[in-house]
């Protein structure tokens, strides 16, 4: 079983994307199953995600990258032995250093052939994002082995520009690439850059 | 903070909110309000009833989280699921702009639940359930919430 997590702060896209890949997946006749997290005691993403026809298991009321830790485990360790999908893919609360989730399972997870972490990031709040929460943001990008800037349609390119420099400048060795998943911008890339 | 968790990268988590990030976020704490409410209408709705209503409720809401000293929506989302199954997603991460919505309802409806998460920054600690249920409740004051631990 492969992991990808989609990480990146609240309200940037990461249902929506992960629903496309997830699509996208299943389109190339892989098996999957979703794993979502919320920080609270319930959930919309699961609903999303189910409403799509797409098999989901929620971890509720925390997060998967500090209070939640086991629950994440024995969750990934369950859906291997009873469903033993070719992808696990999880999306943590918005407020998830996605590294930390990582070397968690990575620890305590031998088995799994492969971990990737797509981080997305949002062109159109990255000014106020930056200025507010930037140590979480930071943490986000530098633990991603892909980058998505997304919105940048509705960014425009100025902040759009500051967000790819920001995370070049970030984490060198990831792919960048520029998104707009509410329309579908950009993301069969996204899909080849996650699977790479 | 001493009941909290130290990763390796330095950052610390505490359990005062379950999720207390004044390393990463540079003080301003998260303010999180997850809760389900039925929604009982007086005759049905049709889908561009709700999602008006919704928009309505966010613009209170916005005002009040302003007043309130909020510096940052983190993300306001919701589903609002028919008596027949129906689903109607929103989701919003500024206060400036009308939500973004999915799903639909093929049929008006006289009773719906809603579920809704909104995690804010830089509003007092504990003020968030009654900001947002009087931000509804001055559009709908029938609605019966249900917040988990509340």
């Amino acid at each position: 079983m492969k992991l990808l997590v989609v990480a990146g702060f609240l309200g940037s896209g990461k249902t929506t994307v992960l629903l496309d890949l997830a699509q996208r997946l299943t389109g190339d006749g892989f098996t999957l199953a979703i794993v979502e997290n919320e920080i609270g005691e319930v959930g919309v993403d699961g609903e999303v995600v189910r409403r799509h026809g797409l098999p989901v298991r929620e971890v509720f009321g925390g997060c998967i990258c500090c209070t939640l830790q086991t629950g994440l485990v024995e969750t990934l360790v369950a859906i291997e032995a009873e469903f033993a999908p070719d992808y696990a893919v999880v999306e943590p609360t918005g407020l998830a250093a996605p590294g930390a989730v990582v070397a968690t399972v990575r620890a305590l997870m031998p088995s799994l052939e492969r971990v990737t972490t797509l981080t997305l990031v949002d062109a159109e709040r990255w000014e106020m994002l930056w200025e507010v929460v930037e140590p979480l943001v930071t943490a986000q990008i530098e633990s991603a082995d892909v980058v998505a800037v997304n919105k940048a349609d509705v960014a425009g390119e100025a902040a759009t520009g500051a967000a790819r420099d920001a995370v070049r400048r970030l984490n060198p060795a990831a792919p960048v690439l520029e998104t707009d998943a509410a329309a579908g911008t950009g993301l069969a890339d996204l899909y080849a850059a996650v699977r790479a | 903070m001493s009941d909290g968790q130290r990763h390796g990268d330095g950052h610390e988590h505490g359990h005062e909110h379950g999720h207390d990030l004044r390393y990463l976020t540079g003080g301003a704490q998260p303010e999180v309000f997850a809760a389900t409410a039925t929604l009982t209408f007086a005759a049905p709705v049709a889908q561009a009833e709700v999602e008006a209503a919704v928009a309505a409720f966010l613009r209170r809401l916005g005002s009040a989280l302003a007043a309130a000293g909020c510096v940052l929506i983190g993300h306001i989302k919701g589903v609002v699921t028919a008596e027949g199954g129906d689903e109607l997603e929103f989701s919003s991460t500024r206060l400036d702009a009308d939500p973004r919505f999915g799903g639909s309802f093929a049929q008006a409806a006289r009773r719906a639940d809603l579920t809704l998460n909104v995690i804010v920054f830089g509003v007092e600690a504990g003020a968030l359930p009654g900001i947002v249920t009087a931000a509804w409740a001055d559009g709908d004051p029938f609605a019966a919430w249900h917040i988990p631990g509340g």
